[in-house]
């Protein structure tokens, strides 16, 4: 496994202390602004429209084992199927792990639970684990969207080539897509096919833009600041290495 | 306490255990050369004869100990390392890789290939006291190509712009000039040594062609009229010492990948490349066990002896705490001189067949003129010319050949051993404990997702709802769980040969079906790219606009024509050149662009990480939520 030196753990502390003193202030009341976010901001709008075509919805948590991503996935995943589980509206999920699809089924009946709706739709037919083998995953999501005739399609996870696959079929079906991804290099591939994409460190935010909360949305704030202080860090080497032709500050942050 | 209380206290446990894994290091105490001992270089000190080494405390880490003889065997003196890995300096900051150590002007000086963070190498330069224990690390060795201009390092290049990357290097003081053989790593060339020379280590010249290639060995053969292999392509490690008329050189290689049969795979073989170009091959060498590999050598001083490090891996592994390789530091006598005199024709001719059967053991070995072993050997002459093994010796002593012959393998000083292991920590060594439980619990969630595709088929079986897809899904799960099964464990199960026909069915299912069907749905993706990129490149916006001129600029780019456009442009017009602009669109604008989304992203990671470790993110213990 691979170690912290000595400037990663000074940055995991100082960001540790950083983020328990943004929740602990924003809990206090401190107001916060965060701005709008466009593709996350339509999630309830797409999910109204399906229901008014009757069509069903369907969410993809992406090819992606248990880990930060999924859990990111999934809380979205839980606001979606509140939304539909409100309207009686199915929300299908195709899973490509194990682990994932144990975890979804939980987030899917407690998301149909909360709104008293339980046993609306039968799990088997709504969650199903597809592939871990991404052709297969995507041939098997590209059918079931044309099939279900899927009127809105939400792509939240990490994709390979499959995202084209799936995108494109969702986009043949006439579904309304939002896509949201940490994968860099699917970026283009969700641009061109849907409708609304999200991507980078949003993804990360999209739990905290839901729900409002007090802790989550001061992870974001102590996000930021981190942010700033690694920008201040890029410009400081910039002027170093350029000016001063030294690489004091690259040794330094490496040692 | 709730459930969910239980399980955030449970998970931030397991969180903090992989945290203080992450942040604390995975052993403690130990020496800085606790790890594996490398490239040994033998020097002349005031205190006597020492041997400079590298020393690692991890893959990672190294630095120069020092070795001392004293009490009959070497000893590190001083008891800490002589030369540290910088803090604030980029070029040496990883450790060092090779050192060299020669006589200076008031004292000794040291030539290293310092290695970065990146791995990349710089061939960096200390001076030092004539005890050889404090040295003063120096700016790095410049080398020149413009013989009108001073070389002119750059951060990238410290060592101003080689025609290569560095790999190996020999260095020695001619007079009042140094000069240095150095085995760079040409991009499509492969390995080839160049000579530079200069007065000053600011200011060494490289000559405008290298010294050798691949190509001089080509038709090259050694006195018993066998090829020499090219020792470029495999080398492990060099030397070369300058004598008159030009310089002898060694080499180490690597024959594993290159020879197959019972020829011996490592060798040490040495040649002389004379000033008017003619390359000599020189009858000293010495054939290795083949699970060892030299990894660096110098001659010493006096030229009496070769002092190398010879690396063997580990089995059973050892746990990761600790090197995988053993590395031992040898001492061998050299007897180059000697071992060319014997490999007279005569000699050559009576021995081939003892040297094939020595060989064929493999344990032929170099040597001189007398081979010290049993009784019957005493009298055996074995030499190695041209890099080929070839013993003089009686056919009829053929045993008694190999025998010594693996007897003088062995001889020689070996020095290992010098530092003491570390101690792994708890918390490294249960990790590894954590992370099987993981892979556990893992496996178990396949049955889940096995049950699940089995009811979802199952109902549309029992239900008529287009059963025959699900049939088909039936049919192949058990075909290939059997085939599968069957495959692994028939052989053993019901007689040898009987799990052929099994494993025949697994691969023309897997090979026919599911390989094809694979690269059906990739292939597809050609087409929706097309198609995607007709509805995306319609200019609706600026936004769309700037998409097409940037993608279109890129292609084009990336295309023979748009080398061609632009390619007769005068050298000062080269921003008008497509090839200029769709590398600066990808590896600059684009980067620039990448490397901010990661950022972001791994500071959102972190944050969330956070976030779930200690306990702040409800969201993810849903199913253990009050019903709202």
């Amino acid at each position: 496994m691979e170690h912290a030196n000595l400037p990663i753990l000074i940055f995991f502390v100082l960001f540790l202390a950083v983020i328990l003193y943004q929740v602990r202030r924003l809990r206090k009341g401190h107001p916060v602004f965060l701005r709008r976010i466009p593709g996350l901001e339509v999630i309830d709008d797409v999910i109204g429209q399906a229901t008014e075509q009757d069509r069903p919805i369907m969410f993809n948590p992406g090819m992606q084992g248990l880990g930060v991503d999924l859990f990111c996935s999934l809380a979205v995943m839980g606001h979606v199927v509140r939304r539909a589980g409100r309207l009686s509206m199915p929300v299908l999920a195709p899973l490509s792990d194990p682990l994932a699809y144990a975890m979804a089924e939980e987030y899917w009946k407690d998301g149909y639970a909360s709104m008293g709706k339980e046993g609306l739709f039968p799990v088997e037919d709504c969650l199903r684990y597809m592939s871990d083998n991404q052709s297969a995953y995507g041939a098997g999501v590209a059918g079931w969207i044309k099939r279900e005739k899927v009127g809105a399609n939400f792509l939240f996870g990490n994709y390979g080539y499959e995202a084209l696959v799936i995108a494109e079929a969702g986009q043949q079906a006439g579904a309304v897509q939002i896509a949201c991804t940490p994968s860099f290099f699917q970026v283009p591939f969700f641009l061109v096919s849907c409708d609304y994409t999200v991507f980078g460190e949003e993804f990360y935010a999209a739990g905290a833009y839901f729900s409002r909360d007090p802790v989550l949305t001061g992870s974001l704030v102590a996000q930021d600041w981190a942010k700033l202080v690694i920008l201040i860090l890029i410009v400081v080497g910039v002027i170093v290495l350029t000016c001063f032709h030294a690489d004091w500050l690259t040794a330094l942050l490496q040692y | 306490m709730s459930k969910r209380g239980a399980l955030k206290i449970l998970a931030f446990l397991c969180g903090l255990y992989f945290i203080l894994d992450f942040v604390l290091p995975a052993k403690l105490g130990g020496d800085f050369d606790g790890y594996a001992v490398d490239s040994p270089a033998p020097a002349t000190t005031s205190d006597g004869t020492a041997i400079f080494y590298v020393g690692r405390y991890d893959q990672a880490r190294s630095a120069v100990g020092r070795l001392a003889y004293s009490g009959g065997q070497w000893r590190r003196w001083p008891d800490k390392p002589v030369i540290q890995r910088s803090l604030f300096v980029s070029d040496d900051q990883a450790g060092v890789e090779q050192l060299d150590v020669l006589a200076g002007g008031s004292g000794l000086e040291v030539l290293y290939i310092g290695v970065n963070r990146d791995q990349v190498g710089t061939l960096c330069r200390a001076e030092g006291d004539p005890s050889g224990v404090s040295w003063q690390k120096k700016d790095p060795v410049r080398f020149g190509t413009d013989p009108n201009s001073a070389p002119e390092p750059t951060l990238e290049h410290p060592n101003g712009k080689l025609p290569g990357e560095l790999k190996f290097f020999a260095a020695a003081r001619v007079g009042d000039q140094w000069q240095m053989l150095l085995v760079l790593n040409q991009m499509g060339k492969g390995l080839q040594v160049w000579r530079a020379s200069g007065k000053d280590w600011s200011d060494l010249r490289l000559d405008k062609e290298p010294l050798l290639t691949s190509k001089s060995f080509e038709g090259l053969k050694g006195p018993n009229g066998w090829n020499i292999p090219d020792p470029l392509a495999a080398l492990t490690a060099f030397d070369a010492r300058p004598i008159p008329g030009g310089w002898q050189m060694y080499f180490a290689s690597d024959y594993t990948t290159h020879t197959t049969g019972n020829l011996p795979v490592n060798k040490i073989s040495s040649l002389e490349r004379r000033e008017n170009g003619t390359i000599v091959p020189v009858a000293v060498a010495r054939h290795l066990q083949t699970a060892s590999k030299v990894t660096a050598m110098r001659v010493t001083p006096d030229a009496k002896s070769l002092a190398l490090s010879a690396s063997r891996k580990l089995n059973p592994p050892p746990p990761p705490e600790y090197s995988t390789k053993e590395t031992q530091l040898v001492l061998l006598p050299l007897q180059g001189g000697a071992a060319e005199a014997a490999a007279t024709d005569e000699a050559i001719a009576k021995a081939e067949v003892a040297a094939n059967i020595a060989v064929a053991r493999g344990t032929a070995a170099i040597l001189g003129t007398t081979v010290p072993g049993p009784a019957e050997a005493v009298e055996i002459a074995m030499a190695i010319a041209g890099g080929e093994a070839v013993a003089a010796a009686p056919a009829n002593v053929a045993a008694a050949a190999a025998e010594a012959a693996e007897t003088a393998a062995t001889a020689g000083e070996v020095i290992k051993n010098i530092g003491a292991k570390p101690t792994p920590t708890y918390v490294s060594r249960g990790i590894q404990w954590a992370n099987t439980v993981l892979q556990v619990i893992g496996s178990f969630a396949v049955f889940i997702a096995m049950i699940n595709l089995v009811m979802y088929h199952g109902k549309r079986v029992i239900r008529k709802q287009k059963p025959a897809y699900s049939l088909v899904f039936f049919v192949f799960l058990l075909g290939m769980f059997l085939f599968s099964l069957m495959a692994k464990t028939g052989g053993t199960a019901s007689g040898a040969g009987s799990w052929a026909g099994w494993q025949v069915g697994f691969d023309f299912l897997f090979n026919n079906i599911v390989q094809p069907m694979t690269t059906a749905v990739f292939s597809m993706i050609t087409f929706f790219m097309i198609s995607a990129a007709y509805r995306s490149f319609r200019v609706r916006s600026l936004e769309a606009a700037m998409l097409m001129v940037a993608a279109c600029l890129v292609m084009i780019g990336q295309m023979p024509i748009g080398q061609w456009l632009g390619a007769g442009l005068p050298e000062s017009l080269y921003m008008f050149r497509m090839t200029w602009v769709s590398q600066k669109l990808l590896t600059v604008i684009n980067a620039c662009a990448s490397q901010g989304v990661t950022i972001g992203l791994m500071v959102g990671g972190l944050s969330i990480t956070l976030r779930i470790w200690l306990g702040l993110d409800n969201s993810v213990y849903s199913g253990l939520e009050e019903k709202r």
